[in-house]
């Protein structure tokens, strides 16, 4: 049997008699955003007909769905689905170029795929490249299936989606603060919030039903949200106030506001940060930890008997963060000592002047802030007293995503732990389950985060490698193409994409260079920088592949072969049940465990990724060390030895050769026992159990410290400046302070203030699109084409009065390096009038005719260089500075 | 009894969810939708507003488009759904014109939802299952084949998910509810009271079955 036969013949064993029933209704998971929401979906006759939330369930909506979700159907019955391997024909490689494929077999596509890995593995592992994000398959899968397979290959990974302009910020601090990939409020109990950036709650961004359902609820209850926004017209609509700011400007206020708070309001939680942070950490005059001399062990002084000891001495009740003391022999204070002194810089006034924000409304939402806290207050949830802090400042893209971010981000956080409101009742949690304390049956599905290096929160399950804490150490240039090693600390960055890359990576010796692309789930070429820049690197990789369910402008313009990958409603999924840390569930819901059934055959020959992944390991070589890494995934290896040498059982052996339908089947009896494998999921859908408030509310259950402090990005800045330094980085290397510092975004320094350049183009989330895949669908076009916010570019009122542009105008965007995108005018009021913004759309790939021509491209006005990008995080800066004029040209002009 | 429905415009995220649901229940042709979402703004910058309203047939009591047919085609039922038999449309649009909330619309034509790329097999499946007459009106009739069947099985509308509107099970917000307008103690009747919602338009007269709660 051939390659799908075979994997055909494995699932009719499986579904075969199930897929007999005339009429019938599957449980699965979607697939259309991050938030993998659970799903039922209608079959006749082996075709899907209808698709809807599950109403028992908390993963999603509770029987609602949003509109991408539902449209998925249409998808599935998309003529445009790639059903068959396909090569390239026209070498030439381009934007806009013809790919001309053909039909191959698997065999033939797999024996040449695995000539140019085997090739490239040989000659150096790191040449080649794996670029993925969540894409029309699934968050998970591109973070399990794919990444461990880089993993296991030794490959570089670069940035294959919106990574770098997306949660570069976030994810980094949120490991760092929550062992959470995310925050959402505690929609359940909170009472106020600062929603700055980032559309939860309302359908744009992550979580996106279940936040929609935890937020109206809210809003029933009484729950007050302000929104601090350049625009007005996503989330803000559902607060209850909007406060126009100028973008990248957030940082200013959230240090007013921290200032407000501890220096002269003078309500804060103290015994937070005491007990839950390293502000009680001693700080000697090289603002470094005064550490122990054997030990090496951060020490504090403890208020109760006067001494100094290690911040894991049993003895320690009461840190110091007031004070002056002698440690080790050096002069030495608390470091919450520095951060309030450093904090008084950070008045009002000042920050009124840089973000357009008035100063007392500044003074005010800190007042409101701590009123609405109820510092100190403590509330009972199913017979456990935990902390109650109902008010917290939340943000995402938008807030996160500058090339000042790091500091902007932090920022935030500040305010929140100021507030002692980080997984406490009311406040702000980690996105999904940071804490499980096992599924009771078994005893399964357990896992926690833990205290690791220098007692600092370290997360549990984590969804891409290695988390923030620790952070690697810096290295020389030359190992890694994205300059991970010279920048330790960010994870996913500008690089290869931007246009300064070549000429660091000649200083950098160019150790390799790149031989293979491998995407999956991404559109490189339009989701990180303007397509040009991105093309320049793609042009230069002498063979690229994908594996994808649709054809998009990266597979068009670059790739040599494509794999068809199975539509999600085809595929058996067990990763996306593992997003703990990811996305579910949120507050207090229940554990509401589903699998992501296959509820009809797959169609053509399209395959499941990771059955995929199996086959190119096995013909690679790299299956051993593949099992391996998907071993320590799904038992949650490395949070279960944590401070151990505890062995802990495999669920496969680094020999077994077993197919995604025999492993997802051993995942569920490993965690939930022999009964409740595969088939027990597929018949009878899904399970609940319920969530204790130790886990929800786990953090003064769980001994570990977050940073107010970041020592070691103050630690790493002289190794990093000289390493760095060395093959051209010239950063503002002040940016690696251990404390929270105001920097201006390079968007607000780049021109002069008079520039004709004079607007900031922003680009929003719109509840209908996860990047531009979503573009494709008839039904979401159909709708999107009602919303004037959409495809169109919006503009204050204003703004545009005094440039002579009219409602429906079109008009050309310009930056200040000669880039030009046109669009026609929204005219709103509801926009700050220095900014517009757009959706990111404006596709023009043959495979998508549907969106194809259809909105703007916000990226093609990107330009990257290493003064573009955020030095710690590795955060993209995507805001730029714009003229804006009529469009003389009649005709918008996307393709060649 | 008199079926309506109550839509919570603060719970409400414009998400559009219950549109393409619509679609998706009743197979709609491309172009036709039986709820769809209005947009509008008002206020000054910087204290300016968006504000979104889902729309779908009013079912008015004192329906304009059932004086307007003809044909008898577009008919109100004694629990207050105002439907069209297609049979007896004859597409003359006189309902087009008579109703004041503009939620019909003219199936004119056939048209594919991949433009050029023929028929998906959903739509040809649509064709058997729900069939569309072209040249008739069609619109919203609150998920009549649903109620009824669900009540066959003893079900109730608004509380049985088999036997209530498709956009209400969808709505992520849960911002819609639906039931019986003329018992004063569904939980539809308490709502309205309870949030005071109110109908669009009452100046037109028709006694609209949808209420809002206005955000």
């Amino acid at each position: 049997m051939g390659i799908v036969e075979n994997d055909r013949e494995r699932y009719r064993k499986v579904f075969g008699e199930r897929d007999k029933q005339k009429d019938h209704w599957v449980h699965s998971i979607c697939s259309l955003c991050y938030n993998e929401c659970a799903i039922r979906v209608r079959v006749l006759d082996g075709k899907p007909i209808a698709i809807e939330g599950v109403p028992d369930s908390d993963r999603g909506a509770q029987g609602g769905l949003c509109a991408r979700g539902v449209s998925a159907l249409m998808d599935w019955y998309n003529p445009n689905r790639i059903l068959y391997p396909v090569k390239r024909t026209n070498p030439k490689k381009g934007l806009y170029e013809d790919p001309k494929w053909q039909r191959i077999s698997w065999e033939e596509a797999f024996d040449v795929i695995t000539d140019k890995l085997t090739a490239a593995r040989k000659k150096d592992p790191r040449s080649a490249f794996f670029a993925f994000t969540p894409g029309p398959t699934g968050g998970m899968r591109a973070n399990v299936s794919f990444y461990r397979f880089m993993m296991a290959f030794g490959g570089s990974g670069a940035s294959g989606g919106p990574g770098v302009m997306c949660g570069a910020s976030a994810h980094h601090l949120g490991a760092l603060q929550y062992a959470a990939w995310d925050i959402i409020p505690d929609y359940r109990y909170c009472n106020y919030v600062l929603r700055c950036g980032g559309n939860e709650g309302w359908g744009g961004g992550r979580s996106a039903s279940t936040s929609i359902r935890m937020a109206a609820a809210a809003r029933e209850r009484g729950l007050k949200m302000k929104v601090m926004d350049p625009q007005g017209f996503t989330v803000a609509t559902k607060g209850e106030e909007w406060i126009p700011i100028l973008p990248a400007t957030d940082i200013a206020v959230f240090l007013a506001i921290a200032n407000l708070i501890v220096n002269e309001i003078g309500i804060y939680d103290k015994e937070y940060l005491r007990h839950k942070t390293n502000g009680a950490y001693l700080v000697g005059p090289d603002r470094l930890y005064v550490r122990d001399a054997q030990t090496k062990k951060p020490l504090l002084f403890d208020e109760a008997d006067g001494k100094v000891k290690t911040y894991d001495d049993p003895t320690l009740t009461h840190p110091a963060i007031e004070g002056k003391y002698t440690a080790q022999g050096l002069a030495c204070q608390p470091a919450f000592v520095l951060i309030k002194e450093h904090l008084k810089q950070y008045q009002p006034d000042w920050a009124s002047t840089i973000s357009t924000v008035p100063a007392a409304t500044i003074r005010r939402l800190a007042r409101e802030l701590v009123d609405e806290a109820r510092i100190g207050s403590f509330i009972e949830i199913e017979g456990v007293k935990v902390p109650y802090r109902p008010a917290c400042v939340v943000g995402y893209k938008g807030l996160q995503t500058h090339q000042n971010s790091f500091h902007q981000y932090s920022a935030m956080h500040q305010i929140n732990i100021l507030l002692g409101n980080q997984d406490v009742c009311g406040g702000l949690l980690g996105s999904g389950a940071a804490r499980s304390l096992g599924y009771a049956g078994t005893d399964g599905f357990k896992y926690a985060p833990f205290g690791g290096v220098d007692g600092m929160l370290t997360p549990g399950p984590w969804p891409i490698g290695q988390a923030a804490w620790p952070p690697r150490k810096v290295a020389d240039a030359g190992t890694a193409m994205n300059f991970s090693d010279v920048l330790s600390h960010s994870s996913s960055n500008i690089y290869p994409y931007a246009e300064d890359w070549e000429e660091l990576w000649t200083k950098a010796g160019r150790t390799f260079e790149p031989a293979v692309f491998f995407t999956y789930g991404a559109n490189t070429l339009m989701n990180n920088t303007r397509p040009e820049s991105a093309a320049k690197f793609l042009g230069q990789v002498p063979f690229s592949f994908a594996l994808q369910p649709f054809h998009n402008e990266t597979t068009e313009g670059f790739c040599d072969i494509v794999l068809p990958e199975s539509h999600y409603l085809e595929t058996l999924d067990i990763s996306s049940a593992f997003g703990v840390t990811y996305n579910y569930p949120l507050g207090m819901d229940k554990f509401s465990f589903h699998v992501r059934m296959p509820v009809t055959a797959p169609t053509g020959e399209a395959r499941d990724i990771q059955d995929v992944m199996n086959d190119l390991a096995d013909r690679v070589g790299i299956r051993p060390t593949y099992n391996a890494r998907l071993d320590d995934f799904y038992t949650f290896r490395k949070c279960r030895q944590a401070g151990t040498n505890r062995e802990i059982p495999s669920i496969i052996d680094t020999k077994d050769i077993v197919t995604n339908i025999e492993f997802v089947d051993r995942i569920l009896k490993y965690h939930f026992g022999a009964e409740r494998g595969l088939e027990w999921f597929r018949d009878n859908g899904f399970m609940n159990w319920n969530k204790r408030p130790e886990e929800c509310y786990w953090r003064w259950f769980i001994q570990a410290r977050v940073p107010i402090y970041f020592e070691g990005v103050e630690a790493d800045r002289e190794d990093t400046k000289e390493k760095a330094g060395k093959i051209g980085f010239d950063l503002n290397w002040d940016y690696f302070t251990a404390l929270t510092s105001y920097f201006p975004s390079v968007i607000h320094t780049e021109l002069p203030p008079d520039s004709e350049y004079d607007l900031f183009f922003i680009s929003q989330r719109d509840p209908l699109m996860t990047y531009r895949f979503t573009a494709q669908n008839p039904y979401i076009n159909q709708v999107a084409s009602f919303n004037p916010f959409t495809y169109n570019i919006a503009m204050n009122v204003e703004t545009a009065r005094t440039k002579g542009i009219k409602e429906g105008d079109s008009i050309c965007l310009e930056n200040h390096w000669g880039d030009k995108i046109t669009g026609n005018v929204k005219l709103t009021q509801l926009i700050h009038p220095r900014v517009i913004a757009a959706v990111g759309l404006g596709s023009w790939a043959k495979g998508n005719p549907i969106s194809r021509g259809k909105g703007v491209n916000p990226n093609a006005l990107i330009r990257y260089d290493q003064h573009h990008f955020c030095p710690i995080s590795g955060s993209a800066e995507p805001t730029v500075r714009v003229k804006a004029y009529k469009n003389t040209q009649s005709e918008v002009k996307l393709t060649k | 009894m008199r079926w309506g429905m109550l839509i919570n415009l603060e719970k409400c995220v414009g998400c559009n969810s219950c549109a393409v649901k619509c679609e998706q229940e009743h197979f709609l042709p491309p172009g036709v939708l039986w709820g769809r979402l209005l947009f509008s703004e008002t206020g000054v910058y910087p204290r300016a507003t968006k504000h979104v309203y889902p729309v779908l047939c009013n079912h008015c009591k004192e329906a304009k488009c059932v004086d307007a047919c003809p044909t008898r085609a577009t008919q109100r039922r004694e629990d207050g759904i105002v439907w069209i038999d297609s049979n007896k449309c004859v597409g003359c649009r006189y309902c087009l014109v008579a109703c004041p909330f503009q939620v019909r619309t003219y199936y004119s034509k056939e048209l594919e939802y991949y433009p050029g790329q023929g028929l998906t097999e959903f739509e040809k499946l649509g064709k058997k299952l729900y069939p569309h007459q072209i040249g008739t009106v069609l619109k919203c009739n609150f998920c009549m084949e649903r109620i009824d069947a669900g009540m066959a099985l003893g079900l109730k509308p608004g509380i049985d998910r088999e036997a209530t509107p498709a956009c209400v099970n969808i709505c992520p917000a849960k911002a819609r509810y639906f039931g019986d307008l003329d018992d004063p103690d569904s939980e539809i009747s308490i709502l309205i009271r309870k949030w005071r919602a109110v109908q669009f338009h009452p100046e037109y007269g028709t006694d609209t079955s949808i209420y809002y709660v206005m955000g």
